[in-house]
This record gives C-alpha cells, structure tokens and sequence, in this order.
C-alpha cells in the first residue's frame, strides 16, 4: 500500500489526545457498549449466528437507528452482525418466477439508491414518492438518508409512518431467512411476526408484484411530525372502471397512528362501487380517519383526515390524467 | 495486538491508513482519538447537531453515528482534508472567512463538510436548496444568515467563471 501510515496505538488515546474527563461521555461509551462484531457472508451464516446468540445479538444494516441506542445504552448486545458484509443484499432487480412478475429489492439497499432508482421510479412510484417525501422532512437527518437501508427501516419504531405504508398499497411480500429456509409474509404479516418472540429470521428481500399499469392510481402523502409523535404517512391504491366513473377498488393505508401501519376498512366500503363525487372523497376520508385514529385526538384526526383526502384526490388525478381535474 | 481488534483499511484525506481497533469504536473516534485529526467535532452524540460531519464516498455523514468498522475499504475526507496540500484553502473555506460566517467555530467544521459534499452533489443550489440541505447543522451562535451568503457567494462566483 503506497503511503501507508500505520497509526495502530495500543495505548489508550486518553492519555495521548484527550484531556481525562473533557469527552466523559465517549470514554463511558468505550467502556459500557463491549460487543463481539461479527462479519456473515451469507444470510444462512448471519441466522446461524443469531440462532446461537438469540437476544443477545443484533444484526446491524446502515446502523442509523441502533448506533444511537447503543450510545445511549438503550440497547446493550454482546454480539453486533453486520448484514452489509454479505454479498447481494444490495439490489433492485425485476423478476419473473412461476408465472409472476414484479421487483425484488434486497433488505440492505439504501433509501438514496431506492430514491434514484429508475427500475423504482417506472413500475413503484408510490414508493420512491416515499422515500421522497421522508427525505425530505429528514433533511435534518440526510446522513441517514445515505446510510439507511429498506431493511433497517422496516425494524425501526419509527417503520409505520413512512416507507410500509407504500409498500402496503403495493401488496408486497416481505422474504424473510431463517435456519429452517425462506419464508414469505405479507407486510402486515412482518409486523406483526416479531411480537410472539422467538424468531430469530432476517429479511432478506422485499416482493413487489407487477402492478396494473391503466386506471390505477397510485399516491403517497405525508404530514409533518405532531409534538413528539411520529409524522403521519397515507398510501392510497384506486382503481376506476374503464369509463373512469366509478370505483372499482381503493386502498387506504395510513401509518404513524400506531405500532403497524392501520389499513382503513370503512372508507373504502363507502366508496367501492360508487361514482366519483367530492362528497364522497369527504364521507369516505372522515370515516377513514375517525376509523385508524381511535381514541386519538382531534387535531390529529383533523390532520390524517386531511392527508386521506389529499391522497384519494391524488390518486384519483393520477388514474384519470388530465380528466380528473375538480377532483 | 489485543485478540478483540479488527484491522481495517481506509483512505482519509487522500492518505491511506491501516488501522487496529475495537469493533465498537465510531468513525468520530477512530478521526479524533486514532489518527489524531481533531477538527472533527464531537457534540451532541444523538445525530442532531452535524459537528461531527465528514465526507464518506463523496456522501456527508454524521461521524459519531457510525462504526469506523462500517467504513472500512472507503475514502473519508474530514476538515483537515478540504485545503490543498501546500495549504490553500477552499473556495468555502475562504468565502466563510471573508463572510465572518463564525463565531466560537465548533459547528464550523460539520458546515464546511455538509455544504462541499452539497455542492459537489447539486453545483447550482438555490437559497431555499441550502437551506433545506443545511438544516442538520446547527450553530449556537453565529445564526443561519452569513454561512448562507457564504456558501451562496460561492455558488455565484462558480456561475461567474463558468460563464
Ligand atoms: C435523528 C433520527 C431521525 C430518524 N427519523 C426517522 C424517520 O423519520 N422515519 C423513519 O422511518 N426512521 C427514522 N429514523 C430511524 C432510522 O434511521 C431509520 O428507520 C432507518 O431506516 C434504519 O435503517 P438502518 O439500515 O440504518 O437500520 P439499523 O440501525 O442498522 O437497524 C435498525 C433495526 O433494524 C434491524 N434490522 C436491520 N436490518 C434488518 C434486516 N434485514 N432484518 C431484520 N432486522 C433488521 C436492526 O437489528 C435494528 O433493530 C431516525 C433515526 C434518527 C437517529
Ligand atoms: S456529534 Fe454527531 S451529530 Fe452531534
Ligand atoms: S459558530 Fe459557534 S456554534 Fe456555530
């Protein structure tokens, strides 16, 4: 290696750089959070580690999330796995397996590549719109934007709000490893997986079948944070019949309300079937609201409540072009 | 070497570096404590200020959030490295001097750092676009105008010569 300098210090840099006491905080850091760091070559290898270790390991992605509560101590393991060690988690391809079509993304992909990926911005808009729109009220945090992975943010706390809702609308399949094989779940089925414990799998891939590319319509709205509360995030998928008069199919999910992003059943019962009317955007988005928010309080209903609206008209614009305009 | 270190390779500032550490060490102090480059700040430590910003692979990171193990095989660039090696400073560097755009200097570091890698991502920001963009670099005391023009300043003098 040309220019090799060879700083390997074996004292502590406490006595050689910091004045004792001056960083308190990073020398306690040093001392509390001891891991082992494992570096897995393939997904097998990582789920055998977890197997052994069980809650004492973490698998780490973009590390945006858990550094942090390593730091704080929040979280203490003995073992840190490194996912990004393992080759071809990074990836947006399209597949087509058993008769069915659509894209495949590997859980250590990064929001930016997903953000600028064409394959993403062509056939799963909504989801780029996302990531956009995450993006963009995260600028304070756009380091994490770089480093943070579908994966990571699909096990944050924060997962609700932002990138699940879309995937949702989009129907997707999450796959997740584990030492018994592959095993593929819907989303709402991830998230709600974890919370027997025990399971000690990995995502692997996220699924997103081909969609239907005419009459649908597809949007993804996001409101800014409430006090300490998460942002809320709302999808919509709407198809129209082929004289773009009434609805055929609409879904409506909205995420930052709870754990799990909440699929709204009572709005779209009250639209299925029906003819577009602005009426019944306002019926269906108040019914939706009232319906994901429970117990919440009135502003936040009034905020999701205007979201879903905004959403369901933006569908609606994007399945009609140009006809939709007054919706 | 003490069994529990990992030995990882990096470029930092154009130089490259072999280095033995534990695998809990972060970016901040594998810069600060190892290589002994302590312009990189270390503040807050809950990823919302931006003194700890450095360049990595040409994208801007907040140091103190990130193993340095994450960072093995890849090219940082911390403060030290935005002057030229016989000492000239960058067109930021210069234009935040002749903006006063600092006071105590502790967020200064974090700034120069977010805004090179801004305007090597987007040349032609508008106001609005850095301001945005900068909006994970927060500064105690100088306020949010004068490394603004600065960095405006620059942008204008790019257009200038670009003409
Ligand atoms: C200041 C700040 C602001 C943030 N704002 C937001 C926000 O607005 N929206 C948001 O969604 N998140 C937010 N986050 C949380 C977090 O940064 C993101 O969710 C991010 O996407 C996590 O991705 P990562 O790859 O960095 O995950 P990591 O930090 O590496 O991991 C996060 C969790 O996921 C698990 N994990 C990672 N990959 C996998 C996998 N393949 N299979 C199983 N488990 C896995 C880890 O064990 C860990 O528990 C914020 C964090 C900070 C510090
Ligand atoms: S010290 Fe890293 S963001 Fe404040
Ligand atoms: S100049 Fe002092 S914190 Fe910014």
């Amino acid at each position: 290696m040309g220019n090799v300098s060879c700083p390997i210090r074996l004292q502590t840099k406490t006595e050689v750089y910091m004045r004792p006491g001056y960083l308190g905080d990073l020398e306690s850091f040093i001392d509390s959070s001891k891991f082992e760091y494992l570096e897995p070559n393939s997904l097998q290898e990582a789920c055998s580690i977890l197997a052994r270790y069980k809650e004492k390991a973490r698998v780490i992605a973009g590390g945006t999330e858990l550094i942090p509560l390593i730091q704080q101590g929040k979280a203490r393991p003995d073992c840190l796995i490194n996912l990004k060690s393992i080759p071809n988690l990074q990836f947006v391809e399209t597949y087509s397996d058993f008769g069915e079509e659509g894209i495949k993304i590997g859980s250590g992909t990064t929001l930016f590549d997903l953000g600028r990926s064409a394959i993403i911005n062509e056939k799963a808009a909504v989801l780029a719109e996302a990531i956009n729109q995450r993006e963009f009220r995260l600028n304070r945090s756009r380091w994490a934007y770089y480093m943070a992975t579908i994966g990571g943010c699909l096990f944050s706390p924060e997962r609700a709000a932002d990138i699940a809702p879309a995937l949702m609308v989009l129907n997707a399949k999450a796959v997740r490893q584990g030492i018994q094989g592959w095993e593929t779940m819907s989303m709402q089925d991830l998230f709600t997986a974890d919370s027997e414990g025990g399971v000690y799998e990995i995502l692997g891939e996220i699924r997103i079948p081909k969609q239907q590319e005419s009459e649908v319509g597809l949007a993804y709205e996001k409101g800014p944070a409430t006090g300490d509360g998460s942002s809320i995030g709302v999808a919509v998928f709407l198809r129209l019949d082929l004289k773009h008069v009434d609805v055929e199919e609409i879904r409506i999910v909205v995420g930052g309300i709870g754990n799990a992003p909440i699929e709204s059943r009572e709005g779209p019962a009250i639209m299925t079937g029906n003819p577009i009317d602005d009426h019944l955007i306002i019926d269906a988005a108040d019914m939706a609201a009232e319906e994901v928010c429970g117990a919440s309080d009135a502003e936040i209903i009034e905020k999701t409540r205007e979201l879903i609206e905004e959403a369901i008209r933006h569908a609606i614009d994007r399945s009609i072009g140009d006809f939709a305009l007054g919706y | 070497m003490d069994s529990t270190k990992k030995v990882i390779k990096l470029k930092v500032n154009g130089e490259a570096y072999e280095v033995a550490i534990k695998p809990r060490m972060t970016l901040l102090q594998l810069l600060r404590n190892e290589l002994g480059l302590t312009g990189t700040k270390q503040a807050c430590m809950d990823n919302s200020c931006g003194a700890c910003t450095v360049i990595v692979d040409k994208m801007a990171v907040k140091s103190c959030s990130i193993l340095a193990m994450q960072v093995n095989g890849k090219e940082i660039t911390s403060v030290e490295g935005l002057a030229s090696k016989d000492g000239k400073l960058s067109p930021l560097q210069e234009s935040f001097l002749e903006h006063s755009a600092f006071q105590c200097g502790f967020c200064t570091p974090g700034k120069l750092m977010s805004s090179t890698a801004m305007l090597e991502e987007m040349p032609d920001p508008t106001e609005e676009d850095v301001r945005r963009d900068m909006e994970g670099n927060l500064c105690r005391c100088t306020g949010y105008v004068q490394y603004l023009e600065a960095i405006m300043d620059v942008v204008g003098k790019r257009k200038e010569a670009a003409k």
